[in-house]
């Protein structure tokens, strides 16, 4: 995803650090979209998303003066996003999940389908998602969809590199088997003798 | 002997996707599990293609204003030790439609809270509230895993989901919007993680005026710190201290080390990410 000039993120953390309004307003809008789309990933749904993403803006705002510059703003910002959407899964109960059966055994599309078939990829991507360990989910989504690499997944998630790959691994690999891409599951190579 | 080299896992087929596999790993993958590697491959691409909507300006709108605004309404409390410990819950918190706690029902709570801590410090059930220098009272977050530290803190405890329990923010915002608190010691400033280190090495550092701090951002931390030291105990202390300005949460967990007894294991972390500031062993 587009990431933002962390030269102009230096300049306007370092405005609103004195007050600026107008400058911590622009930092907000700057990365209220990679916020949002972390915390729409993670939580698997609009109304959490949006709970999330408002929760982690505000953590911004009053984390700011704190912020000591020694990361990359937008790396302190994925994981203020990761901590609220972690916190909005613990906290969140249980609740009916929309019926997703009239989607099974649709193979997701690749950019460009028609809009019906997007929304299809969208709702089975969501389920796919779903279905992970919360921790998996978040360290797929960093790398996948933020585009992170894995020192950085391993700042935000604050865990050792070597965990990263892993979480990554089982988390693509249970997303895989979830969507239906494994033709035949005996040719797994991890079941080779 | 074995000539044949261990069979390709998922993890190393994530690799090769991710270009951190060297050429001969990569052939082998082409060669050996093409068909896993497809379907890694394509699971990967599906979920890098599927677009989130963008929110609507409007929405955006008030997002960042209620941010700003929250901010500027942060009274930064946690300097002054003379706050009540029992916080109630903050009407103006983010908007969360439909899960908002009635006024009624959280005036009803704090009043039953300070009837039932009052007839605890009549009884003396308790006893000494030093027991791990953390005292004052707490508001379960709702979640199991706060237990431990309400039992550590030797608090009174609220009857879970009076108050917190539904949709009272747990996460380091909200929890700074204005939900239940827990009174911890306060170590004082520091200029940099080596004097904390220092004033931590054998003891527990000088301060010992409570500092009421959310219970759900102290949760979350500790949480994290937990799972990344794979720490199954909850802490016997928990501290708040200022490095170079800079807020952080102490822990102290009991430590099983190499060779005989029990140690600690002190962990010292950001407020606002949980990121490590000073982890060692006593």
């Amino acid at each position: 995803m587009t990431m933002t000039d962390p030269i102009d993120d230096a300049d306007l953390v370092a405005q609103a650090k004195q007050g600026d309004r107008a400058a911590l307003d622009r930092l907000l809008r700057l990365h209220q979209p990679r916020v949002h789309l972390v915390c729409r990933r993670i939580t698997g749904n609009d109304a959490d998303a949006l709970d999330a993403t408002q929760e982690a803006l505000i953590a911004i705002v009053r984390g700011l003066p704190r912020f000591d510059g020694r990361s990359r703003f937008s790396t302190w910002a994925y994981r203020i996003a990761t901590n609220a959407c972690l916190d909005e899964l613990r906290r969140r109960r249980r609740r009916p999940e929309p019926g997703l059966d009239d989607y099974r055994g649709v193979e997701p599309v690749q950019p460009g389908g028609s809009p019906e078939e997007v929304v299809v990829a969208r709702v089975l991507v969501d389920e796919a998602l779903a279905a992970l360990a919360p921790d998996f989910r978040a360290a797929v989504v960093l790398r996948d969809v933020c585009e992170l690499d894995y020192a950085e997944i391993a700042e935000v998630l604050n865990i050792p590199a070597g965990t990263v790959r892993s979480r990554i691994a089982r988390g693509r690999a249970q997303l895989a088997d979830h969507l239906g891409n494994q033709n035949d599951p005996s040719r797994r190579p991890t079941t080779a003798p | 002997m074995n000539d044949h080299p261990p069979p390709l896992s998922d993890d190393d087929l994530s690799a090769v996707l991710d270009g951190l596999a060297d050429e001969a790993l990569v052939a082998r993958a082409r060669a050996e599990a093409a068909t896993r590697l497809a379907a890694l491959a394509t699971a990967q691409s599906a979920l890098a293609a599927t677009t989130v909507e963008p929110l609507a300006d409007d929405v955006v709108d008030r997002l960042v204003t209620t941010a700003l605004d929250a901010g500027s309404e942060a009274a930064e409390p946690l300097d002054t030790p003379d706050l009540p410990s029992i916080t109630p819950v903050h009407p103006s918190a983010p908007a969360r439609s439909g899960r908002r706690v009635p006024t009624w029902l959280v005036a009803a709570a704090v009043v039953v809270m300070m009837a039932v801590g009052v007839a605890l410090i009549g009884t003396d059930r308790h006893g000494s509230t030093a027991k791990f220098e953390t005292v004052g009272a707490s508001i379960n977050a709702n979640d199991p895993a706060t237990e431990a530290d309400d039992r550590t803190a030797e608090a009174t405890s609220a009857p879970d989901g009076a108050v917190a329990g539904q949709g009272a923010p747990a996460s380091t915002a909200a929890a700074e919007a204005g939900s239940a608190t827990i009174a911890v010691s306060d170590l004082g400033a520091f200029e940099d993680a080596a004097a904390l280190r220092l004033a931590l090495r054998t003891g527990f550092g000088p301060g010992t005026a409570a500092t009421p701090l959310p219970s759900a951002a102290l949760d979350r931390c500790r949480q994290q710190v937990q799972v990344s030291l794979s720490l199954p105990a909850a802490p016997t202390r928990t501290g708040r201290a200022t490095v170079a300005g800079r807020e952080v949460f102490v822990y102290v967990f009991p430590y099983t080390a190499a060779g005989p007894g029990v140690s600690e294991l002190v962990a010292g972390v950001g407020r606002d990410a949980c990121d490590p500031v000073v982890t060692f062993q006593r």
